[in-house]
């Protein structure tokens, strides 16, 4: 067991400037890569086929780090088979081959120790009427869950009075809606969806319906790419849900099957922020080096929490900017950061019209 | 197929204003008249026609595969295929053409159809060309050409016989182009020609099928070594041709180096040598990867060092990712492209080659061996694969044996004549 990130995890969340809690996460990363190096066979191949030294270096931008699709291709797991608790599954937007992580009792512990110390620091400690933007079937398989019920179901704790207010053919339940708002007027409220799910099913449904939210929190995620598509950004999206039903406090947040737990929720100034035991990386796509405050790259996200996995620094194919450090509006510390696309796909030339990429 | 709606035309003329029904088209196919004669004057004035028409071109000069078509059909080069179509008739035998060809072309290798097209032109037959509807530059600039030199009055007879269309993946379309093909050519991969199979043929008519192949380049360590700078940077240059003209996507691109090293010790000063010439000549070329396809060579690299010990995984730049393997049974011919080489270091050619190669190596690209010891190699492996030995630098020059079929004797019959001498019992 790992005191430090114990320790993390008990801190107040983002109470940490970057200084001290770069010390403190490149300590706990190293022992990580020297922990997976140890009992992962894989990882440790990799490590030493591209000579990545050193491996106990000063700065996080040090940390070998490993791109987040490979855990589509290859089993990457620190913990023997008898030890795997969980294996969860998601197939991103861009494949059809989904992600396989693996979970023993102690990562799971971890987070949903390290989720539950972010979301009630956003939320409060009391559970609210939690209102869920999908339909009830996305969780009905738990043994097969889609990133989107998983999402979901790592939320539904942080609530009480569930009501998933679509039905299986997306169509919004009107009644039941108000029935719920009416059974807990006066109280504050939960909401939580995917962004383009929240927008077209739920927001566009209800535009001039009078419905009030003012005291409500919605939690959304899932990214922008089919709002994007639609001329919504996030400005927009916010403006229009106040608009439309006094909602204030909306908080959209980022991460990834790949490092459950360890997700980055917005604050009210519109800014990514990682928990006290993670942290995000900008990479320059030429040189892979970090790039400037201001200016936009790849993200590599960090974390202390995969130990039954290889998974605790991951460069994924978003592209963002960090902002700033130490200096958020909001006043919460470290780095702030926003996610703003996903890298092209590649297209490549060649004499075959069906592109195989088969492993 | 939905008959009471009208789809409207089926296919567009590439080369024209026209629309065709499939249905008009096979008619104009078979009242295209009477066939032309291998080498026919007006087929081979098209040809300088065309190769003067894409030379020729404003800026065809930056576009490397115009030229080399360009190249490829001017007089003396079609004079040489003539003179090699000739040489193959005998005392008893004269060639003639099969009737009409319908080829499928691939989407993505911009000059491919002209390839395909060409010797069946030379050959006296009419054709069908196919072309999907996603059409580069390179590829509209081409058609262009082609357009206004076809347009001209001495081409008239060859205007009626050859039709370039653009069709979708229309089963209908294909089943009826097929059913009167005397020879089918299938580019496009192992699933476009398994695709086709389906759609019979009438009962002479032939597949040329072209289905997924790899290529590999051999380098001749000592070789390397002996070279001098100035040697190795045209070297590097031959091979960055080869490689990232298509973006490493073409059959013909190297995916694998085998190292030839006699000696123990890796090959390590000329490989060191070699990968920093072509880091040289990539960069000199101006060549940049897009960061979607630097992440996926990253992710493959990774792979296969996970796969087994003893993997080196090499970022060079995002342009160029080596992945040094210890040993041949941990390739699978699998890639990305956009430049990863796998490399392996061999101390026993002829047993390595024997061991690895398969009916889908196509080009072999070598540097610094011997010729008798490349010939003695063909021989040895006999026909389990790789179909053409080249230098680096011209494995993706296209000529009219590819893949193991010469196209000027595929789209040709043979005739026996051989009545005996007038008066002979």
């Amino acid at each position: 067991m790992d005191d430090e990130l114990e320790r993390l995890l008990d801190l107040e969340q983002y109470s940490l400037g970057v200084r001290e809690k770069e010390a403190w996460l490149v300590r706990g990363l190293n022992r990580l890569t020297a922990h997976h190096a140890q009992r992962c066979p894989a990882y440790a191949r990799m490590l030493e086929a591209a000579s990545q030294e050193p491996l106990d270096g000063a700065r996080l931008d040090e940390v070998p780090y490993l791109p987040v699709s490979l855990f589509k291709w290859i089993k990457l797991a620190s913990v023997p088979d008898d030890e795997i608790f969980r294996v969860m599954t998601s197939s991103g937007t861009t494949s059809q081959v989904p992600s396989r992580v693996y979970l023993d009792i102690e990562t799971a512990r971890l987070q949903t120790r390290a989720l539950s110390s972010i979301v009630t620091h956003h939320l409060g400690p009391r559970r609210r009427p939690m209102l869920i933007i999908d339909q009830p079937g996305v969780i009905a398989d738990r043994r097969h869950l889609s990133a989107r019920g998983a999402g979901i179901l790592g939320m539904l704790s942080y609530g009480r009075d569930h009501l998933y207010v679509l039905d299986d053919q997306m169509r919004l339940d009107r009644a039941g809606l108000q029935a719920w708002l009416d059974r807990h007027a006066g109280e504050d409220l939960l909401l939580f969806g995917f962004t383009f799910m929240v927008w077209q099913y739920f927001c566009q449904q209800l535009s001039g319906a009078g419905v009030d939210l003012s005291r409500a929190t919605l939690v959304h995620s899932g990214g922008w790419k089919k709002l994007a598509d639609a001329r919504v950004d996030a400005p927009t999206f916010r403006a229009r849900l106040r608009e439309t039903f006094g909602l204030e406090h909306v908080h959209d947040f980022y991460g990834m099957v790949e490092q459950v737990g360890s997700v980055f929720f917005e604050c009210p100034a519109g800014y990514l922020h990682p928990p006290n035991f993670a942290d995000v990386l900008v990479r320059d796509p030429r040189s892979w080096a970090p790039v400037p405050v201001g200016e936009a790259g790849i993200v590599e996200v960090l974390s202390l929490l995969p130990r039954s996995y290889p998974g605790h620094a991951l460069l994924t194919e978003d592209i963002g900017v960090v902002h700033g450090v130490d200096d958020c509006p909001c006043g919460r510390k470290g780095r702030r950061f926003t996610v703003t696309g996903r890298v092209a796909k590649s297209e490549i030339r060649g004499c075959s019209d069906t592109h195989e990429r088969r492993g | 197929m939905n008959d009471a709606a009208d789809p409207g035309p089926d296919l567009r003329s590439a080369a024209s204003d026209e629309t065709w029904s499939v249905d008009e088209l096979v008619a104009a196919v078979r009242a295209a008249g009477p066939r032309m004669a291998p080498f026919d004057d007006q087929v081979v004035a098209f040809c300088g026609a065309l190769s003067r028409e894409l030379l020729g071109v404003p800026g065809s000069r930056d576009l490397p595969a115009v030229v080399a078509l360009g190249y490829w059909l001017r007089p003396a080069s079609v004079e040489r295929a003539r003179e090699a179509f000739r040489a193959q008739e005998d005392a008893h035998t004269i060639l003639v053409p099969r009737g009409t060809v319908f080829h499928v072309t691939p989407a993505n290798v911009d000059t491919m159809f002209a390839y395909s097209w060409i010797p069946a032109l030379l050959t006296g037959n009419a054709n069908v060309v196919r072309l999907s509807g996603r059409v580069t530059d390179v590829t509209r600039r081409l058609l262009d050409s082609v357009a206004r030199v076809i347009e001209g009055p001495a081409f008239e007879d060859l205007r009626r016989r050859n039709q370039l269309v653009f069709a979708g993946h229309d089963d209908r379309i294909s089943r009826a182009l097929s059913s009167v093909a005397d020879v089918r050519v299938v580019w496009g991969g192992d699933a476009t020609v398994q695709h086709f199979r389906a759609f019979p043929l009438p009962p002479r008519g032939r597949d040329v099928t072209f289905p997924n192949r790899h290529s590999l380049a051999i380098i001749d360590a000592d070789a390397v070594e002996a070279a001098d700078d100035e040697d190795i940077a045209a070297l590097a240059d031959r091979f960055f041709n080869d490689a990232y003209w298509f973006d490493q996507g073409a059959c013909s691109s190297p995916r694998l180096v085998v190292w030839s090293s006699p000696g123990a010790g890796g090959a390590e000063a000329p490989r060191r040598r070699f990968k920093a010439a072509v880091g040289d000549a990539i960069r000199r070329r101006g060549y940049v990867a897009q960061t979607g396809i630097a992440i996926e060579k990253m992710v493959l690299g990774y792979r296969r060092a996970a796969a087994a010990d003893g993997v080196r995984y090499e970022r060079d730049s995002n342009e160029a990712t080596w992945v040094e393997l210890p040993d041949l049974d941990l390739y699978d011919r699998a890639t990305c492209g956009g430049g990863i080489f796998f490399e392996f270091v061999s101390y026993d050619l002829e047993t390595d080659l024997s061991a690895l190669v398969r009916p889908e190596d196509q080009t072999a690209a070598c540097f610094g061996l011997r010729p008798d010891v490349v010939r003695a190699l063909a021989r040895r492996l006999n026909g389990r694969g790789i179909d053409r030995w080249v230098p680096i630098g011209r494995a993706l020059e296209f000529g009219r044996i590819w893949d193991g079929y010469d196209l000027l004797q595929e789209f040709t019959r043979r005739v026996v004549v051989d009545v005996g001498r007038p008066g002979a019992p």
